[in-house]
């Protein structure tokens, strides 16, 4: 790692996860501002749920029946916050971190100092983890503060903490993917477009694979699979396949990075 | 000890040709100028011995460290001014030469003083307000920050005004008398002649012809201009050597390869006036060697 290069990233990107970390905050506050003033109305809203057809409850994971346990109506919003926004974040971050050296041509001048291209790929992998868990630390401590805020601190902490780090894995995950591809792309350029592309994709492939209900072992090609969204059940707790998928998947991902990366042709 | 050492170095995209089994030696303390046309190889080259890009097969050394395998450690001998530069535009010109001098260890202080004087630089403007001649002023001084062994210069005036050109080639003069090697890439033949002491031409990936710029001059071609009493025939040579023949009135002016004496026996049959050998320019020597045509016919 180049301490050098890495202060430079890390104040480079300072603007972009300020602005996503004010959009999570803001939108987790509001979630739970929402919450505050209906709880009490609840029990009336399960008519409204009872006519919702299965297949939209399923896709926008409404579970209203949970909602008077804080963490099962919180489970909502997070799907949308922790592994859509800040997921199309970090994959907008992950691609850009190397692809801008190449864009704007400054990788001549990058690649002609003193440091190794492995010094490189971890000084801007480092800035991308401290980035990213920033804003998901961000989101977990506003979630918490919601969560105790509505229920006299009353729920289930670990739950909170266990849902949180599913989030955050994946979060990470989406920003490796698109590390990657601009390290295997021949002329590496920013791909928002695609990073989106990608988190919206597998999303809403999430979705119709869950509405549809057929061909659910496809389920396991989105990272959406890896979130155990029961964070109301009493016996919520890590499961051990989801972890060590998500965890291994994005160690080979940054492990061929380095390789790639190592013998590539800088076309600038 | 060498500084620069490549053996049969080859570098192809794809299909297409970059270089082609470049065998270059350069010693530590030399001026090596590297001339060639647009896309003849000559920052192909350059790329490789700063591995942004990795050879296809052949190898390369720069103070006997391996360009493939040694990146790191030759980069802290180097310094490099590129043909465009292109630095973080957000930056100040002082931000960037301390970004630039903290890989290093080093820090940008008083020392450089008379450099960015010498160059009227001006620190404070930001990199995305400067011309490109500016941009080529921050490269010199971000190249020479660190004291590098080596220098790898890509077309370095480009860009610079006259004056300013001075400027650099005074800098590059007493870097040179330190003990840096220049690498000088160019197509400006006017700056190798006047600067190298050594030349390699490269074309179409290959390098033709390597020597020192005085023998390439002095033994290969003599630009001979003769001049004719008034009324006399055109002239036509038979000596072989005789290349770009320019027939004026009552005279012509021709580069010539060969034995001197050679020519002289069959010129004094000629009714001449006047008569001069000199030297070629190197842009004559290099326009004999690159056009393919003259010199297939020349051999």
């Amino acid at each position: 790692m180049n301490t050098n290069l890495f202060r430079k990233e890390l104040k480079d990107n300072l603007k972009g996860t300020l602005i996503t970390s004010l959009v999570v905050v803001l939108y987790t506050a509001f979630s739970f501002l929402i919450y505050a003033s209906m709880k009490e109305k609840i029990p009336k809203v399960t008519d409204f749920y009872d006519i919702m057809p299965e297949s939209f409850r399923v896709a926008f994971h409404f579970q209203i029946d949970q909602w008077n346990n804080v963490l099962g109506y919180y489970v909502t919003y997070f799907v949308y916050y922790v592994p859509l926004i800040t997921g199309c974040y970090s994959v907008i971050l992950g691609s850009k971190l190397l692809s801008k050296e190449e864009q704007h041509k400054t990788a001549e001048f990058l690649l002609s100092r003193p440091l190794s291209r492995d010094h490189i790929i971890s000084s801007k992998l480092l800035t991308f983890f401290i980035h990213i868990l920033g804003i998901n630390l961000l989101a977990f401590i506003t979630a918490l503060f919601g969560c105790g805020l509505n229920s006299d601190w009353a729920f289930h902490l670990k739950s909170l903490i266990i849902l949180h780090t599913y989030g955050t894995l994946v979060c990470l995950l989406f920003g490796i993917v698109g590390f990657f591809i601009t390290v295997v792309m021949k002329r590496a350029k920013a791909i928002t477009g695609i990073g989106i592309g990608i988190v919206l994709g597998t999303y809403f492939f999430d979705v119709m694979i869950r509405v549809f209900g057929k061909l659910q072992f496809l389920l396991y090609l989105t990272p959406f699979k890896y979130i155990n969204l029961e964070a109301h059940a009493p016996n919520y707790d890590f499961d051990a396949w989801r972890l060590i998928c998500v965890i291994v998947f994005s160690d080979l991902l940054i492990l061929f990075s380095y390789v790639f990366y190592r013998r590539k042709d800088i076309l600038v | 000890m060498v500084a620069i050492e490549t053996e049969e170095l080859t570098k192809y995209y794809g299909k297409n040709r970059g270089i082609i089994d470049l065998n270059l030696k350069i010693n530590e303390g030399e001026i090596f100028g590297f001339i060639g046309p647009n896309g003849s190889g000559k920052t192909t080259t350059i790329r490789l011995l700063l591995s942004l890009l990795f050879p296809t097969r052949g190898s390369g050394k720069i103070f006997n460290h391996d360009i493939a395998k040694d990146g790191p450690r030759i980069k802290q001998m180097v310094g490099f001014i590129p043909t465009e530069v292109n630095y973080y535009e957000t930056m100040t010109v002082r931000e960037l030469i301390e970004y630039s001098a903290r890989f290093y260890k080093m820090s940008f202080d008083h020392r450089f003083d008379w450099l960015v004087d010498a160059l009227d630089l001006d620190l404070s403007r930001k990199i995305v307000d400067l011309s490109m001649g500016n941009k080529k002023k921050v490269a010199v001084v971000q190249s020479l920050i660190h004291e590098p062994r080596l220098l790898i210069l890509d077309e370095p005036t480009i860009g610079l005004d006259p004056l300013i050109q001075n400027h650099l080639f005074d800098i590059l003069h007493e870097q040179n008398e330190k003990g840096t090697t220049l690498f000088f890439s160019s197509h400006v033949l006017s700056d190798v002649e006047k600067f190298c002491h050594r030349v390699a031409f490269i074309k179409e990936g290959r390098i033709i012809i390597e020597d020192d710029v005085h023998s390439l001059k002095e033994k290969l071609l003599s630009r001979i201009t003769v001049r004719l009493k008034e009324g006399s025939e055109d002239i036509t040579l038979r000596t072989p050597g005789v290349i770009s023949m320019e027939k004026k009135k009552n005279g012509a002016s021709f580069l010539y390869k060969g034995d001197i004496p050679l020519l002289l026996k069959e010129l004094s049959q000629l009714p001449i006036e006047k008569m001069t050998i000199t030297e070629p320019d190197l842009e004559e020597v290099f326009m004999h060697y690159y056009e393919s045509d003259l010199r297939d016919g020349d051999t």
